[in-house]
């Protein structure tokens, strides 16, 4: 029987630094092809708390870059050795074991590693059963550059605020030493074996706070002032027995040591905090995201987010708002892009790629481009300027593909939730509309029933009626006519007051011949009325307005007091001079207006939600009444007065005193 | 005069609708009694049991169809009234309502009053 091996389930391209990385990537998508399966391209960071190399993490960047545009899916994390780290990755993208296509490189030089076995020997036994092991060999080899004596030291990674802590550090410790000796002056022979430790504390706590090299330069300080002071010859570096000379190597030798170890700490340390203070503003980021605003606004706050996580700079380009194929640099604005780099921006929108920086197109960018895709479609590109510490640090390039993400994701919701919006907001306008349409019908119609009603009885039976019943029938007919056409009128007013059709005249007419004319036109539907002039009223004032439309808010006014209030009752007319301008009030003696109704009755929606009404045709006139003032610059409101009974102020900002000239409140 | 001896209750917040109405069943005989509001129109069916009730349905302090039940409620002669409901409202839901409900006819406004008669002989005829 023949035993088939398990087809492999995952392909794993391991990525590093190499030039020629290409040949491996290559052969992983064979492979996948063959298999029809996804493929994986995954780089592991060991924490080097002591290298920075960045050239070597520009290559690495540029090869997963290359991998993610032949289709791979790209991991870049970071694990204490690599074996572990693939072994960990294996596991955690697998379900149940199962075999796995590992491609990994080896040079020359890393397959006579005396200390280490090659990393195909190492993983051979961690790996599910089945798995194969291709191994790719490289001809060329990253070689690190040549480094200037201060790069080699990181003097440039010094800073002078560590080193005078490294100094101030030694001080204290010498100045302990001392007090002790003063404090215990016979212990001498205590002293001199404890000295050591002392400067040693001192170089340790240095090191766990500001690194290696503050560690260093405070124990060879230690070392100095220990030869100097202490050791005889004293205040001579020289050294008279072998003792000493030992003691104080030793010294030198466990304190460097220890530094190294403190410092190792530091880095971690600091890594750490930087891990959380990235996760804070990736959780800032998502909160500004949940708020509904404005693309605008929300790109914004990003900024200010990302900017932080980060630490660099980054520009956002999104498709503009009336062209959507077109991108335009939305936050910060004016920042200068090379030609090299807008050619990248370009690339990087119409192929959804990732140019600038570290990719294979367009790699002098200062910038690199990313699009931010979100599966459906690509919502722009985000610049981000890559400086050293960002090119280098694994957990920021993860983190940068998580934040890319991110962004994508909360431009498309931000769009979403204003389609959503808009949607809503024009089923509102529908709804309106049609409630508007059904009231306006209303409006129409009752007047229309009483005049057909009335009609028709005084055809059918008009022979038979008496005569005074028949004048009635004829009057109400004609009334309702009226009330008809004046509804017709005020639609039609609204409808152009509303487009802007409507052109309002300046004039300077005289309230009370305002009045005056308006209570003639009422003179039937306020037979039963009195109208009242105060007689503070100054006749002779004069506002500015259009007398026919104000003629008609006037109307309204007076129409609604002489519906709303009994027969017999008075309607008062007053006006006075105010800060605001001409004051003028119609104050009837009616019930009055419920404080809830005082807004509401100006809306020519309200009554929508009453089907009927108890008077037809009065709907649209306050709310014309209000678009009229309004629009003139003026206003309409309704209250209740104190002695009882409604009253509407109009107030008119242009008046003057007669013949005057023209006065502005 | 077809309508003597009978009473007809008017429920309807607009007066020239009420107006001709009177003038129109009172000349044929019928004693009429007006109600511009739901609250009087139900005090005054309790009051005067009439034969018919002509109902509006938008009326300011309550909603026609509200009071439907309750005009259709046995009086004490264990008689019920016709109730016509004349309205604005085309809708077929709310006829289907106002009809669900009791109403015995339901008439859109504007009407002829010849189409009003036609209605309520035939129902007063029925009663």
């Amino acid at each position: 029987m023949t035993h088939t091996p398990p087809s492999p389930t995952l392909i794993i391209a391991c990525v590093d630094e190499n030039p020629r990385m290409v040949v491996l990537l290559r052969a992983a998508k064979q492979k996948a092809k063959e298999l029809g399966i996804g493929w994986q391209a995954i780089h592991i960071d060991q924490p080097k708390y002591m290298e920075k190399n960045k050239e070597k993490a520009t290559l690495i960047l540029q090869n997963l870059t290359l991998a993610e545009q032949m289709g791979a899916i790209v991991y870049h994390f970071e694990a204490h050795s690599i074996a572990k780290g693939i072994a960990g990755f294996v596991s955690r993208m697998q379900a149940r074991p199962g075999a796995v296509f590992m491609f990994i490189g080896e040079t020359a030089s890393n397959r006579l590693t005396i200390f280490k076995k090659p990393l195909s020997v190492q993983l051979s036994p961690i790996l599910p059963q089945g798995s194969i092991i291709e191994i790719i060999t490289f001809t060329t080899q990253f070689i690190p550059p040549r480094r200037t004596w201060d790069e080699r030291l990181w003097i440039k990674d010094i800073s002078l605020v560590s080193m005078i802590y490294a100094m101030l550090s030694v001080a204290s410790a010498t100045l302990l030493i001392e007090i002790v000796d003063y404090l215990f002056p016979y212990a001498t022979e205590l002293q001199a074996r404890n000295k050591p430790i002392v400067y040693m504390m001192a170089s340790t706590l240095i090191a766990g706070r500001f690194g290696l090299m503050a560690g260093l330069v405070s124990a060879v300080a230690g070392f100095v002032i220990m030869d100097f002071f202490y050791i005889e010859p004293r205040y001579s570096l020289m050294l008279q027995n072998a003792t000493d000379a030992m003691s104080l190597g030793l010294y030198l030798v466990a304190s460097v040591l220890i530094t190294l170890f403190a410092s190792r700490n530091h880095v971690q340390n600091s890594r750490l905090r930087k891990q959380v203070h990235r996760l804070h503003s990736l959780f800032r980021m998502y909160r500004a995201s949940l708020s509904q605003r404005s693309r605008q606004q929300v790109v914004e706050d990003l900024y200010q987010e990302i900017q932080s996580a980060l630490g660099t700079d980054i520009i956002f380009f999104l498709p503009a708002v009336d062209n959507a194929g077109q991108l335009q640099m939305v936050y910060p604005k004016n920042m200068a892009l090379t030609e090299e780099e807008t050619k990248a921006l370009a690339l990087s929108w119409e192929k959804a790629k990732v140019t600038g920086y570290g990719s294979v197109h367009y790699p002098l960018s200062r910038y690199r481009f990313k699009p931010l895709l979100t599966g459906v479609d690509n919502k722009g590109v985000i610049a981000i300027r890559i400086n050293e510490t960002l090119a280098l640090d694994p957990a920021t390039s993860q983190l940068l593909g998580t934040t890319v993400d991110h962004i994508a994701f909360i431009l498309e919701r931000v769009e979403l939730g204003q389609i959503m919006e808009k949607n809503v907001v024009s089923e509102e306008r529908e709804k309106l509309r049609s409630m508007l349409l059904s009231s306006v019908s209303h409006d129409l119609k009752t007047p229309l029933a009483s005049v057909i009603g009335s009609l028709s009885v005084y055809r059918s039976m008009g022979q038979s009626l008496p005569e005074e019943q028949r004048v009635i029938l004829i009057n109400t007919a004609l009334e309702e006519a009226q009330r008809l056409d004046s509804f017709i009128t005020n639609i039609l007013d609204m409808t152009r007051i509303e487009t802007g059709k409507i052109e309002f005249k300046k004039e300077w007419i005289k309230p009370l011949d305002m009045f005056k004319a308006v209570q003639k036109r009422l003179r039937e539907r306020l037979k039963d009325h009195t109208v009242v002039y105060a007689p503070s009223n100054n006749n002779a004032i004069e506002v500015c307005t259009d007398s026919v439309m104000t003629s008609q808010v006037l109307q309204n006014v007076l129409d609604n007091a002489g519906k709303y209030t009994p027969p017999g009752s008075v309607i008062n007319i007053g006006w006075h001079v105010s800060q605001a301008g001409l004051v003028v009030e119609v104050h009837d003696n009616g019930i009055g207006i419920p404080e809830s109704h005082r807004e509401m009755i100006f809306d020519k929606y309200t009554r929508l939600k009453r089907q009927d009404s108890q008077v037809a045709g009065t709907g649209l006139g306050l709310a014309i009444s209000r678009s009229v003032m309004n629009a003139q610059k003026g206003s309409i409101v309704a209250g209740n007065h104190a002695n009882g009974g409604a009253v509407f102020t109009l107030t008119f900002p242009l008046w003057r005193q007669g013949e005057e000239e023209m006065k502005a409140a | 005069m077809g309508l003597r001896n009978k009473h007809i209750l008017t429920i309807d917040d607009t007066a020239s609708i009420r107006t001709f109405l009177r003038i129109s069943l009172q000349a044929q005989g019928a004693t009429v009694y007006e109600a511009s509001t739901a609250e009087e129109g139900e005090r005054l069916c309790e009051e005067i049991k009439p034969d018919l009730i002509v109902l509006d349905l938008g009326l300011p302090d309550k909603d026609g169809l509200d009071i439907l039940p309750l005009l259709k409620k046995k009086n004490a002669d264990n008689k019920t009234a016709a109730v016509v409901v004349l309205t604005v409202r085309k809708e077929s839901d709310t006829r289907q309502q106002a009809l669900a409900l009791g109403a015995d006819a339901y008439i859109t406004k504007p009407f002829l009053m010849e189409e009003l008669m036609e209605v309520i002989d035939e129902k007063l005829e029925r009663h």
